[in-house]
């Protein structure tokens, strides 16, 4: 197959940005982790419309692959 | 436990919120009967009547973890901080206006001593049978800390809870602003001496304050050395400690008010912030 | 607070994480205390193919309404269950094929009625959770007028060092089943189908105290009939294995009191197709129930190999003139609201989507006219008891 490697970087630095915080990464005390647990701070904060979008997406672009396993197709694509 | 427990918390209802009040209580509560020094039957207790007899005593997982942090805090501490110093108040009496007799503080001396003991989890072994643990420097902030934990599982996400005079934060107001806490004067105890804010983690308070004697003009106060078997006589008055935990803030503040004149150097190694009052009423920080 | 941590701090802070009072403040893995029912109403509705890029049959694209249910809810102690239900009614004409006008432009050749057709899907999942961890199993059944699918799928996490560290994966099943609408004229297969096998594996950490960070990789492979039977010249692989490398950043600004989303998705499959996919949101709290969150997307892909800008008829061998294998990029703007109150929210949001060859990453020579703008507006409410 083909996979044109060529074009990440383009989009990775905005990632090692973020991955810059890791350089030292200790454990962070449960009692620290509070802000993590605010519902914003969810990978989906609204569930059912990250399913709506994702499905309007899969429908409407070539793309597809979410980190999960459910879901079914549609006679869309 | 040293004190009223007092919880402040923003709940999504009144009911949600005495839940989570009740739950903290019952925490506090559950950990003060557990490592009581006055219940027979008590953890505690059972250790110290039993830990110097034959293989010693095997203890539960919290206790367990317990006595891991209390060695920790002695080894970080260089042999200041230690619960084996409890046995000591067998020759001091704070009521009595008099300074113990020095036979008798020699022998509680010779019982005291982290490295007198061998704790190889989950068997605690006493070598000296006049031995004792005491977890006055660690349960009412464990306690504080564990009722912030129950605060938290029953869904309350901005409050705090004090136990007696000691704060572990559930997390900061509604808007993410923090809890402003006053620190007391040591020697005028209704006046604040600062205003520290806390957003998350823990603070504790330590002083020549809480309990004390007067003996021909000097003040003897009840945090002794392991070592000595005296207070350590120093400027301190007072010391506040932030830190991650109510816990760590608590052990902390023992350690400052034990190392004397070493104490800023000791709390800068912590690197967390810290404020110590003299007895001339002075502040001395870093934060 | 200083940051830079001391190795004394350090010594104390582990010992005090591994007490079971403090370090409960880390929850184990445990089914939701209440039951969450949520109804949403979107409408999606694509603009209307302009005059000048349409060569026959109707100018009007998709409008979709779509209802979704949903439930969650513990069983017992271990055990929760989640199902979804949704319920779509569409209408408006599809393009069949591109034709070359007069000046050499493609140009549209559009469905001629309007269609009509309704989908429902029905999802159920089973979510049995441990100490250190959850394992889910899902089944779906979904159908329309001309087309059902059935999927599977079984899924789940493992917590490291007090969830610091989560791992995860799962694989997933579909067979599919179309059976186009047959018009006289038309030359079209009448049952035809496809299987798809997902499988992903993913893990995500605690940065620090404030941010969070997960990426996964999923590999998709289809095998069957992939082609689009409404199109007049549509013939595709009938396999295609596809990779999707997907990294998603949280992170907490305390001082604006606001949540930073930051996701980014790489795509590459044996079609040729490469995409870029890159999400943005800002979740800020105005007061304690109200929170607004600006988005936005940008999408960009290349072409399939056998992608064609006009179609050819009369030739053997692979061709598809379809819009979503032309090499084009996408842009989302959006704007989310929701009001919660402590057994409630209230969601609204509304969303632009523009695609457009000059949106795509290294320019678009021939940009396909079916590219397609799109308004989607949402309202929902949720419900704790």
């Amino acid at each position: 197959m083909k996979v044109k490697l060529g074009m990440i970087t383009l989009i990775l630095p905005v990632f090692l940005g973020a991955c810059a915080d890791m350089s030292v990464l200790e454990e962070v005390p449960a009692w620290e982790r509070g802000s993590l647990a605010r519902p914003e701070m969810a990978w989906e904060p609204d569930p059912m419309h990250a399913a709506l979008r994702q499905h309007i997406y899969f429908s409407k672009e070539a793309s597809s692959g979410a980190a999960s396993a459910g879901g079914g197709g549609c006679g869309c694509n | 436990m040293g004190g009223p427990c007092t919880v402040r918390l923003y709940a999504p209802s009144e009911d949600a919120g005495q839940q989570a009040a009740f739950r903290a209580e019952a925490e506090v509560r559950r950990i003060e009967q557990k490592y009581s020094r006055y219940r027979p039957d008590s953890v505690l207790s059972v250790i110290n009547t039993q830990a110097h007899a034959g293989w010693g005593v095997a203890v539960d997982d919290e206790t367990a973890a317990l006595l891991d942090y209390a060695q920790a805090v002695w080894e970080q501490s260089d042999g200041v901080f230690d619960v084996t110093s409890g046995v000591l108040r067998r020759a001091w009496d704070f009521k009595s206006g008099h300074l113990p007799d020095s036979g008798l503080l020699a022998r509680t001396l010779a019982a005291t001593g982290w490295d007198k003991l061998r704790w190889q989890r989950p068997l605690l072994y006493f070598g000296l049978p006049d031995m004792e643990l005491d977890f006055g420097g660690l349960g009412k902030e464990y306690a504080a800390d564990c009722a912030a934990t129950q605060c938290r599982n029953s869904g309350i996400q901005h409050g705090l809870v004090e136990l007696g005079g000691d704060i572990a934060v559930v997390g900061p107001h509604p808007d993410g602003s923090p809890w402003m806490i006053g620190i007391r004067h040591p020697r005028q105890t209704q006046s604040a001496v600062a205003s520290i804010p806390l957003a998350h983690g823990g603070i504790a308070s330590s002083g020549d304050y809480e309990r004390y004697m007067l003996v021909e003009g000097r003040r003897y106060c009840h945090i002794l050395h392991p070592q000595t078997g005296y207070p350590v006589v120093s400027d301190i008055a007072g010391v506040t400690v932030v830190g991650p935990s109510c816990l760590i803030a608590g052990s902390a503040t023992t350690v400052a008010m034990l190392k004397g004149a070493a104490a800023p150097a000791w709390l800068d190694s912590l690197a967390l912030p810290w404020l110590l009052i003299n007895a001339q009423g002075e502040r001395i920080y870093a934060d | 607070m200083k940051q830079t941590k001391s190795s004394r701090l350090q010594a104390l802070t582990a010992a005090a994480m591994a007490l079971p009072g403090i370090s409960a403040q880390v929850q184990a893995d445990a089914p939701p205390e209440r039951n969450e029912i949520g109804y949403h109403y979107s409408q999606y509705q694509e603009d209307r193919a302009p005059e000048s890029a349409v060569a026959t049959g109707s100018k009007s694209r998709y409008d979709i309404g779509t209802h979704q249910f949903r439930w969650l809810g513990p069983v017992n102690e271990d055990y929760s269950l989640l199902a979804t239900f949704d319920y779509e009614g569409m209408s408006g004409a599809s393009p069949m094929g591109v034709t070359k006008g007069a000046d050499g432009k493609p140009l549209l050749v559009m469905s001629g009625a309007s269609i009509e057709d309704t989908r429902m899907d029905l999802n159920v999942k089973a979510t049995r959770y441990f100490p250190e961890g959850n394992a889910s199993a899902s089944l779906g059944y979904s159908t329309e007028d001309d087309y059902n699918a059935v999927n599977l799928g079984v899924e789940g996490e493992k917590h490291f060092n007090n969830k610091s560290t989560t791992l995860s994966g799962g694989v997933g099943f579909s067979s599919d089943t179309i059976e186009p609408t047959q018009q006289s004229g038309t030359v079209r297969p009448t049952s035809e189908d496809k299987t798809s096998v997902t499988g992903f594996i993913g893990g995500a950490q605690v940065i620090n105290a404030v941010s969070v960070i997960q990426t996964s990789l999923t590999v998709t492979m289809h095998d069957g009939y992939l082609s689009d039977p409404y199109r007049s010249n549509d013939v595709r692989p009938d396999s295609r294995l596809g990779f999707a490398w997907n990294t998603r950043y949280r992170r907490w600004m305390a001082d604006s009191n606001a949540a930073l989303h930051l996701d980014y998705r790489l795509y590459s499959d044996d079609w040729g197709i490469l995409s870029h996919t890159l999400g943005m949101e800002w979740h800020q709290n105005l007061d304690d129930s109200l929170r607004i969150t600006p988005s936005l997307r940008y999408y960009t892909q290349s072409q399939a190999d056998f992608y064609v800008p006009f179609d050819v008829s009369g030739i053997a061998g692979e061709q598809s003139s379809d819009y979503r294998l032309s090499p084009y990029g996408a842009i989302t703007l959006g704007l989310a609201a929701v009001a919660s109150g402590p057994n409630w929210r209230l969601r609204v949001s509304g969303e632009r989507y523009y695609s457009d060859g000059d949106f795509a990453l290294g320019g678009v020579d021939v940009e396909n006219p079916g590219l397609i703008n799109f308004t989607l507006l949402t309202v929902g409410m949720e419900y704790l008891y």
